[in-house]
C-alpha cells in the first residue's frame, strides 16, 4: 500500500487512541466510561496491527515510530495492573501471603540457620582456644576493658538518647538484612560472608564475656532482642540464598526467566520482616538497655517475639 | 537549473561521487547507512540495539469478558549505557538536594522545638531516601525516574508493560549490589555481559530500560514522486524534522545533497515543478504542504 493512503487510512483511529489514551493516563483506566474502555480496547487492536504493518513495510518512517509509540502507551496502560496497592499489602501482611512465601523457603531457611550456627560454633571454639581473636570483632581495646570489668554496651548507651539510638539500630539492621538479600544476585557469596561473619562474631563475642566472667551482662542484654533478631537475620539471609538459587539454577523458560521469579519470591520473604525490625529497633533502645528490668521479664519478651513472628511466619490457612 | 545545485558539481559523474561522499556522511549520522553505488540503502540498526516484547496482556471486552492481544512484537530501542549514566546522574544531584532540603527541614524542626526528637528521623531518612526516591518515581510516573524523563528513558516489564510495585522494589534494592565495589562496577559488567544491556537489578525484577523515540512529523505532501522506498521517505521526514533547527547555510547544503539525489533517482517528480531560488526552497515546494 501507498505510504500515503496508509497514513490517511489510519490517521483517525490514531488521533482516537491518543485522545483516550492521554485521558486514560490522568484519570487512570476506571477514570474511563466503559464506551471508552470498548472504543480504546478496539483502537488499540488495530493500531497495533497498524504498526505490525508498518514495521514490515515503512520501516525507519515517522509512521513507524508514531505506531510504536502508541502500541507502547496502549500496552502499558491497558496491561496495567489495577489492584490497589492496600488490599495486597493486606493480604500478604494478614492474610497468610507471607506465611506462603516463608513455607516455599523452607530448604534456604535451614541452609542458613546451619550455616549461621556453624559460624557460632566455630567462633565460640576459636575464641575459648585463642582468647584474642575476639578483638577481631572487638577491638583490642574494648576487649581490655571488657577484662577490666566494663561493658561496651553501657558506653554505647551513655554516648546517644535511646530514641536515636532507637532509630540508628533500626537502620542499621534493615541495612543489613537487604544486603543479606541482595548479595544472592552475586551467587550469594556475600550473603553467606554475613552470616558466617555474624555467627562468628556472635560466638566470639559470647566466649570473651564468658572469659571476663561477663556472661550475665551479655545474655540480660540480649535477651529481649537477640532471638528474634537473629532469626530475621537469618530470614534475609535465606531469601538472599532463594534469590542466588535463581541466579545459578537453570530454569525453565529460561534461566533469566527462573532469576526474575526467584526475584519476585525472595524479596518477599525479605519484606516480611521490615515490620519486624521497626519493633526491634524500639525493644533495643528502650528495654534492652534498661538494667533495672528484671533479666527474666527482657527474656520472655524476647521468646514471645520470636514466638509471635514464627506463629505468623507458619500460619496455615486454607485459602 | 543548476544554480539550485550550486557548487555540488558541473557533471553529473562529479556530481554522483561528490554527492555519493556526502550522502555517505548524512546516511551515516541519520540511520547507520551504508552506500552503494551511487544510490542510499539505509540498514536497520544492529539487532542487539532492540528489545523485542512480546505483548500479551489481555484486553477488556465489550461483554466484560478479556480477549488476549494481538500477538505482536513491540520492539523498543534500548537504553544505551551512556544516557543510563547520565541520567542517574541527574537523578543523583536531584536526591543530594532532596537530602539537603530533608535534614535542613528536620534540623529547623527540632530547633522549633527545642528538642532533639526529630533527629531520630535522621537514620532512617539515610537509608530509606535513596530507595524510596527511584521507587516512589518509577511507580508514579509509570517506569520514569526525573532524569530517566529527562533523557527520554522508560522501565518496563520484559513483556513491554508497565512496571508494578513488586518489579520496582526489587530492581531498586539490589541497586547497592550493581553499585559494587564502586559507580555501578558491577552493573556494568553484566550491562555488558548480557543482550539487553540490564543490569542485575533488572534481571532480578524481570525490567528492561528502553527509549522512546522523539515525534517526527510524517512526511505530508501531495505531491509524491513513484518508487519512493520506505528509507527514502524516512530520510526526508528526518531531514524536514531537522530542518528548523539547522542553520540557514547547513541546511541549504544538506538540502542540496538530497535534490541532487532526487534529481537523478525522481528526475520526473523534480522536474514537475520549476526550481526554486535555493535548493531548500525547492524541497520545501516538493515536500512540505502549502509551501508552493
Amino acid at each position: 500500500m501507498d505510504y500515503r493512503a496508509f497514513l490517511e487510512r489510519g490517521r483517525e483511529e490514531w488521533e482516537a487512541a491518543e485522545t483516550l489514551l492521554t485521558r486514560a493516563r490522568r484519570a487512570g483506566l476506571a477514570g474511563l466510561h466503559h464506551a471508552e474502555l470498548e472504543q480504546l480496547a478496539a483502537v488499540h487492536r488495530r493500531v497495533v496491527s497498524d504498526f505490525a504493518f508498518a514495521r514490515t513495510h515503512y520501516p525507519g518512517t515517522a509512521a513507524e515510530a508514531r505506531l510504536r509509540a502508541l502500541a507502547f502507551a496502549g500496552h502499558r496502560t491497558l496491561g496495567r495492573r489495577e489492584e490497589p496497592v492496600l488490599p495486597r499489602l493486606r493480604r500478604f501482611f494478614f492474610g497468610g501471603g507471607y506465611a506462603q512465601a516463608f513455607r516455599a523457603a523452607s530448604a534456604e531457611l535451614g541452609i542458613a540457620s546451619a550455616i549461621f550456627l556453624g559460624a557460632v560454633l566455630l567462633g565460640a571454639t576459636i575464641t575459648a582456644v585463642r582468647p584474642e581473636f575476639a578483638a577481631m570483632f572487638l577491638g583490642q581495646e574494648t576487649l581490655e576493658s571488657l577484662r577490666d570489668g566494663e561493658f561496651w554496651v553501657d558506653k554505647v548507651f551513655r554516648m546517644a538518647p535511646p530514641a536515636l539510638l532507637s532509630s540508628a539500630i533500626f537502620s542499621n539492621n534493615i541495612g543489613v538484612a537487604l544486603l543479606a538479600w541482595a548479595g544472592g544476585a552475586l551467587a550469594g557469596l556475600p550473603t553467606v560472608y554475613l552470616l558466617a561473619q555474624n555467627g562468628m562474631m556472635l560466638g566470639s563475642i559470647f566466649v570473651a564475656t564468658a572469659q571476663s566472667g561477663m556472661a550475665p551482662r551479655l545474655t540480660t542484654f540480649i535477651a529481649a532482642h537477640g532471638p528474634l533478631e537473629l532469626s530475621l537475620i537469618i530470614v534475609a539471609s535465606a531469601a538472599g540464598l532463594v534469590l542466588a538459587r535463581g541466579a545459578i539454577e537453570p530454569a525453565l523458560p529460561s534461566r533469566a526467566a527462573g532469576f526474575a521469579a526467584a526475584g519476585r519470591r525472595s524479596v518477599r520473604l525479605m519484606l516480611g520482616t521490615v515490620p519486624w525490625f521497626v519493633v526491634l529497633g524500639l525493644v533495643e533502645a528502650f528495654v534492652s538497655p534498661a538494667v533495672e528490668t528484671p533479666a527474666v521479664l527482657k527474656t520472655a519478651l524476647g521468646w514471645s517475639l520470636l514466638g509471635l513472628f514464627l506463629v505468623w511466619a507458619l500460619e496455615r490457612r486454607t485459602v | 537549473m543548476d544554480a539550485a545545485v550550486g557548487a555540488a558539481g558541473a557533471t553529473r559523474t562529479a556530481a554522483c561521487s561528490q554527492g555519493r561522499e556526502a550522502l555517505d556522511a548524512l546516511a551515516k549520522q541519520r540511520f547507520d547507512a551504508v552506500v552503494t553505488g551511487c544510490t542510499l540503502e539505509p540498514v536497520r540498526p544492529a539487532p542487539n540495539r532492540w528489545y523485542h516484547a512480546v505483548m500479551a496482556a489481555p484486553l477488556p471486552d465489550g461483554d466484560g469478558r478479556f480477549l488476549a492481544e494481538l500477538d505482536v512484537t513491540l520492539d523498543l530501542p534500548l537504553a544505551g549505557i551512556g544516557t543510563r549514566a547520565l541520567a542517574q546522574a541527574l537523578d543523583l544531584l536531584l536526591l543530594g538536594a532532596l537530602a539537603v532540603v530533608a535534614v535542613l527541614a528536620i534540623a529547623q524542626f527540632s530547633f522549633r522545638l527545642g528538642s532533639a526528637g526529630p533527629l531520630v528521623l535522621l537514620p532512617i531518612l539515610a537509608l530509606a531516601l535513596p530507595w524510596a526516591y527511584f521507587i516512589a518515581f518509577e511507580l508514579a510516573l509509570g517506569g520514569q525516574s526525573p532524569g530517566k524523563r529527562v533523557l527520554s528513558l522508560r522501565v518496563v516489564r520484559d513483556d513491554g508493560g508497565e512496571i508494578g510495585p513488586l518489579a520496582s522494589i526489587v530492581r531498586n534494592l539490589l541497586r547497592p549490589i550493581d553499585f559494587l565495589p564502586a559507580a555501578y562496577g558491577v552493573g556494568l559488567v553484566v550491562m555488558f555481559l548480557n543482550r539487553h544491556q540490564k543490569r542485575l537489578g533488572d534481571l532480578a525484577a524481570g525490567t528492561v530500560v528502553v527509549r522512546e523515540a522523539r515525534r517526527v512529523a510524517a512526511l505530508d505532501s501531495h505531491r509524491w514522486p513513484e518508487r519512493f522506498r520506505p528509507q527514502d521517505v524516512a530520510l526526508l521526514e528526518g531531514f524536514l524534522a531537522r530542518s528548523a533547527s539547522l542553520l540557514p547555510d547547513r541546511r541549504e547544503q544538506l538540502a542540496s545533497q538530497l535534490l541532487l539525489w532526487l534529481r537523478r533517482d525522481h528526475a520526473e517528480f523534480v522536474g514537475a515543478i520549476p526550481l526554486g531560488e535555493t535548493a531548500w526552497e525547492t524541497i520545501e515546494r516538493l515536500f512540505v504542504r502549502g509551501a508552493d
